[in-house]
């Protein structure tokens, strides 16, 4: 090790983070070495001068513009139950537009019927002599099986 | 009472739980951020924010944990992403912190003028060589110095490892010492 490995011990020593064998390590080189001993003498002032920084206070009046825990919930209750109700009203709308929907369509009197249907047309018969018409043929004939 | 069951109350909506608390902790934590490097405007909203977000979080401290820990963590982070986003820091005015503790503090008996002289020119240079040093290894030493933190703990709080708080603290504390001139290494003897 060399001085600034111990110079570090020294600061790991001043924050009580030095292990036993560390510290008698550096007691040891320390009772030999008048640079270092002047390192732990400096950082001793300087934590003291650090310690010694006046306290700044901040603005009065700063932490009372927060609301307490208690208006927060109060807040949030608001807010949480409005955004209940609207769901809820959304769902209740839905389901309104969604039943008149269905219900159009049971209502839907014979000629509502005859449209959709009519709307099938496509899917009138095969032109003769095709592959559709032949399929078809033997799919009636397989009733008769 | 004690930080655990002041926490607990301030989960059930206690307001004046919120209230002892947030007056133990402001004024340590305004100096933290102050100190790092954040300008007063800055540490003040950092400051609210930290509040802001005891209240409305939920959280869980671990039985072994203490609240200090945690709640420096928050403030360390909030500071984090703070530097992150400013992408640059305002130095505080240091010449109010080097100051005679108008705004607190323990006042050592009087001393005498020529002492008190030459420890105010001291504490002078002091604040402005801190100034001088990256607003992470301020941060750090904050954490050490006034919070007290272990080094498990300000790793724990930063994200750091523990051989980097170390590392920080001590190339922090080296460039301090030989700032103000207390130390100086000879060249580069005995490495």
């Amino acid at each position: 090790m060399n001085c600034r490995d111990f110079r570090k011990l020294v600061s790991k020593r001043m924050d009580g983070e030095a292990t036993r064998p560390e510290e008698e390590m550096l007691r040891l080189h320390l009772e030999s070495c008048a640079e270092c001993r002047a390192f732990s003498e400096s950082l001793a002032a300087i934590v003291g001068l650090h310690r010694g920084l006046a306290e700044l206070e901040p603005r009065a009046g700063l932490l009372e513009m927060i609301p307490g825990p208690n208006r927060f919930a109060e807040h949030l209750s608001i807010w949480w139950k409005t955004g209940i109700a609207a769901a809820a009203a959304a769902v209740v709308l839905l389901g309104i537009m969604a039943g008149g929907y269905v219900t159009a369509g049971w209502n839907a009197g014979p000629s509502a019927r005859q449209a959709e249907v009519s709307e099938l047309d496509y899917l009138g018969a095969y032109p003769p002599g095709s592959l559709g018409e032949a399929l078809m043929s033997t799919a009636e004939g397989e009733d008769d099986v | 009472m004690d930080d655990r069951t002041l926490i607990r109350r301030i989960g059930k909506g206690d307001d004046h739980a919120f209230r002892i608390l947030a007056d133990r902790y402001r004024r340590p934590l305004y100096n933290f951020f102050l100190r790092s490097g954040a300008s007063i405007e800055d540490s003040e909203d950092l400051l609210q924010q930290l509040f802001m977000k005891l209240i409305g979080g939920s959280y869980e401290i671990r039985e072994d944990a203490s609240f200090k820990t945690y709640i420096y963590r928050v403030a360390a982070n909030l500071l984090i992403d703070h530097m992150r986003r400013s992408r640059r820091v305002d130095f505080v005015d240091f010449d109010a912190l080097s100051g005679d503790g108008e705004t607190g503090g323990v006042r050592a008996p009087a001393p005498l003028p020529d002492e008190e002289a030459e420890a105010s020119e001291l504490r002078q240079r002091y604040a402005t060589a801190l100034e001088t040093l990256p607003a992470p290894w301020r941060a750090v030493l904050e954490l050490r110095v006034t919070a007290e933190m272990s080094y498990k703990e300000i790793a724990e709080s930063t994200g750091l490892t523990v051989g980097a708080v170390e590392s920080i603290l001590f190339r922090a504390r080296e460039r301090l010492s030989r700032m103000l001139g207390e130390f100086r290494p000879e060249g580069r003897a005995g490495e």
